[in-house]
């Protein structure tokens, strides 16, 4: 059997956040990567190249090519860990070999959520998470020309402008008001909405679809999808895009609690010795809600990892915690959102500011930042959410917080001065 | 470089040694990075060259935007890069003003750089020599995640070619061009932020001798 000190299952932001905090502090323990794709570490939000241009998969990764090698990492590729005893510290993979570890990190990220529509099994539907998915669609695509995608989250609006670069006319059918819903506000969603508009997409909000149809002569085959509202779209490809969930399998599967994600405690540990989870699989502290939540983006899941790696090691860190936080660039719109963008109740308090293209929010409560988005001019949208993630008391500046001249002179010195200034003589 | 090897070194031979962090030390790395060290790695310690204010001198004439934006022109001539060169080169340094204050803000190299850990292309890196962050732009796909995470605002947009620009330390010349560039010597280009007389000595001797050089 083989023997590491530091397993981890995972090969994403958090997998790769974790194994670079071990080696910054630990040259000498072995360090295992186990990841369910036969692939190298790559960028997840870039599969919609592959799909738009070809993008190669060297093109798409996030670290060299020589990462594992140069950092004295053991890879193994392809191989889903299947079973964990948490007791003995062993893990099975799908072809029965067992690895023990010392420490272990869970970064198994999330799974599509694939809803029971009638037809969701026709070949020629997709979900679009993972290179394979793309290469997938790229294969299938040929000579479609219509499309529809399931969902207006940041992943349907990612596959809709890899089709729409491809040729393809798609319709986004949306079963809220509007798209991004979750992470942008009623402008800036308005903004998405009306450049997507401009480069021929169609956006059906407020419907769900109900079935997917094949025709008589050709059942292999899709040619539309049934809404709610009995219309029927024509289509021969409809990507699946409402969402992920946590793939907390392998965690139950050893006795470790779990909530709707893995539970972990401030160290990134969760509720078994030796153990850790961070990314998407795991609930982390969102400093926005005070809670526990699941968090399902790059940052924080890398964040995690390594704070998750540094406990692995024996340095004892802390996570400080993280909010939604989202950038876009989809159909030539640069938007910054994170936290609370919509207010819940009227004991928010909105400030914000539009001059045709650029418009900024921000959403606060109890003198704290709790929310913003940026459009146009995003630049200093990261001051804010360092504002957010302080819970700073911004009640003597916050007509400032939108303004076109806002930047750190409008913040106390304590928050720039340290970092950026000299002590004054 | 030498110190910080020196510190590796030494973290190897006596394996896990720690430091405490001072109350000041919490508070900047709160600040700083996205969770709390309570203990800091000697290895971790930073000494790498940084560009640091002196908002007591600045007058916020804009110079170090001028120069920086000079310094990543393709031509080098001042009018062709302000008027003529596309895609328009852009300054990483930002002048803030507000009354009588003025700050000139530009990346900072961060110990624990958020923005080299939010960027979901891996154009962001250490850079393994200088210590610097530095990015790649083939790399870069503008996604403008970095932007986001850094406290400062301190990335730029490149509208133009859809990807940041930062600063790069002006890596190759002997100082960077907003600091030798400074009327008033509110830049510094020095590897510790304590108030060290000779060490703005030996900044304002190497300001004037690339100056006096051009």
């Amino acid at each position: 059997m083989e023997e590491v000190k530091y397993l981890i299952i995972g090969n994403s932001a958090g997998g790769i956040g974790a194994a670079e905090a071990i080696r910054q502090v630990d040259d000498d323990g072995a360090v295992g990567i186990v990841s369910a794709e036969p692939y190298p570490a790559y960028s997840r939000v870039r599969i919609s190249e592959h799909l738009a241009c070809g993008c190669p998969l060297e093109d798409i990764l996030f670290r060299p090519a020589d990462f594992y090698e140069t950092n004295d990492i053991h890879f193994i590729p392809g191989r889903k860990a299947e079973g964990l005893d948490a007791k003995a510290h062993i893990i099975r993979l799908d072809d029965n070999t067992e690895i023990s570890w010392q420490k272990l990190l869970l970064a198994t990220g999330g799974l599509p959520i694939m809803p029971p529509i009638k037809g969701i099994n026709k070949k020629g539907v997709f979900s679009f998470t993972n290179l394979d998915d793309a290469i997938q669609i790229d294969k299938y695509l040929g000579d479609i020309g219509e499309a529809v995608v399931i969902g207006g989250g940041l992943i349907g609006v990612s596959a809709t402008e890899a089709l729409v670069k491809r040729g393809v006319r798609v319709t986004v059918v949306e079963m809220k008001e509007r798209i991004l819903n979750t992470i942008l506000d009623e402008e800036t969603s308005a903004m998405e909405a009306a450049a997507m508009k401009q480069a021929g997409v169609e956006i059906i909000a407020g419907s769900t679809v109900t079935e997917i149809n094949s025709d008589k002569a050709n059942p292999e085959k899709i040619s539309s999808v049934t809404l709610d509202d009995e219309r029927v779209i024509p289509c021969r490809l409809v990507i699946v895009a409402i969402g992920v969930t946590p793939r907390t399998e392998l965690a139950a599967s050893g006795g470790i609690e779990v909530n709707r994600g893995i539970s972990v405690d401030s160290s990134m540990a969760t509720s078994q010795p030796d153990i850790y989870a961070c990314g998407d699989v795991a609930e982390t502290y969102d400093f926005v809600y005070g809670e526990n939540r699941l968090n399902p983006i790059w940052p924080s899941a890398y964040l995690g990892g390594r704070v998750a790696g540094f406990n692995m090691a024996g340095v004892p860190t802390i996570y400080q915690g993280s909010t939604v936080m989202n950038t876009m660039k989809y159909f030539g719109v640069d938007i910054a959102s994170a936290g609370i963008t919509v207010p819940p109740d009227d004991s928010y308090r909105v400030f914000s500011h539009r001059n045709c293209d650029i418009y900024r929010k921000v959403v606060i409560k109890d003198n704290c930042v709790v929310g913003m988005v940026f459009a146009g001019d995003i630049e200093k949208s990261g001051i804010i959410f360092n504002l957010i993630k302080e819970r700073l008391d911004v009640s003597q500046f916050c007509e400032l917080l939108t303004t076109d001249d806002f930047g750190l002179t409008c913040l106390p010195e304590e928050l720039w001065r340290p970092q950026l200034a000299l002590p004054a003589n | 470089m030498f110190i910080l090897k020196l510190q590796l070194f030494y973290m190897k031979s006596h394996k896990f040694e720690f430091k405490k962090l001072d109350k000041k030390g919490e508070r900047c790395s709160n600040t700083e990075i996205g969770f709390l060290l309570p203990y800091r790695l000697e290895s971790l310690e930073y000494f790498m060259k940084k560009i640091y204010s002196r908002d007591e001198f600045c007058i916020g004439c804009h110079l170090c935007e001028v120069y920086c934006r000079l310094q990543h022109s393709e031509s080098g001539n001042l009018l062709k890069a302000f008027k003529k060169e596309f895609p328009h080169p852009l300054a990483a340094v930002r002048v803030e003003e507000k009354g009588n204050l003025a700050l000139s803000v530009r990346c900072q190299h961060c110990e624990e750089p958020l923005c080299l850990y939010a960027c979901l292309g891996g154009a962001l890196s250490r850079n393994a020599e200088s210590d610097m962050v530095s990015y790649n732009p083939v790399k870069c796909i503008g996604c403008w995640s970095c932007i986001l995470a850094c406290p400062f605002g301190a990335i730029k947009q490149d509208k133009e070619q859809k990807r940041i620009f930062k600063c790069d330390l002006c890596i190759g010349e002997a100082m960077p061009a907003c600091v030798t560039n400074c009327p008033n010597e509110a830049l510094v280009y020095i590897d510790s932020p304590e108030n060290d007389s000779d060490r703005l000595c030996d900044n304002h001797n190497q300001a004037e001798k690339i100056k006096g050089g051009v």
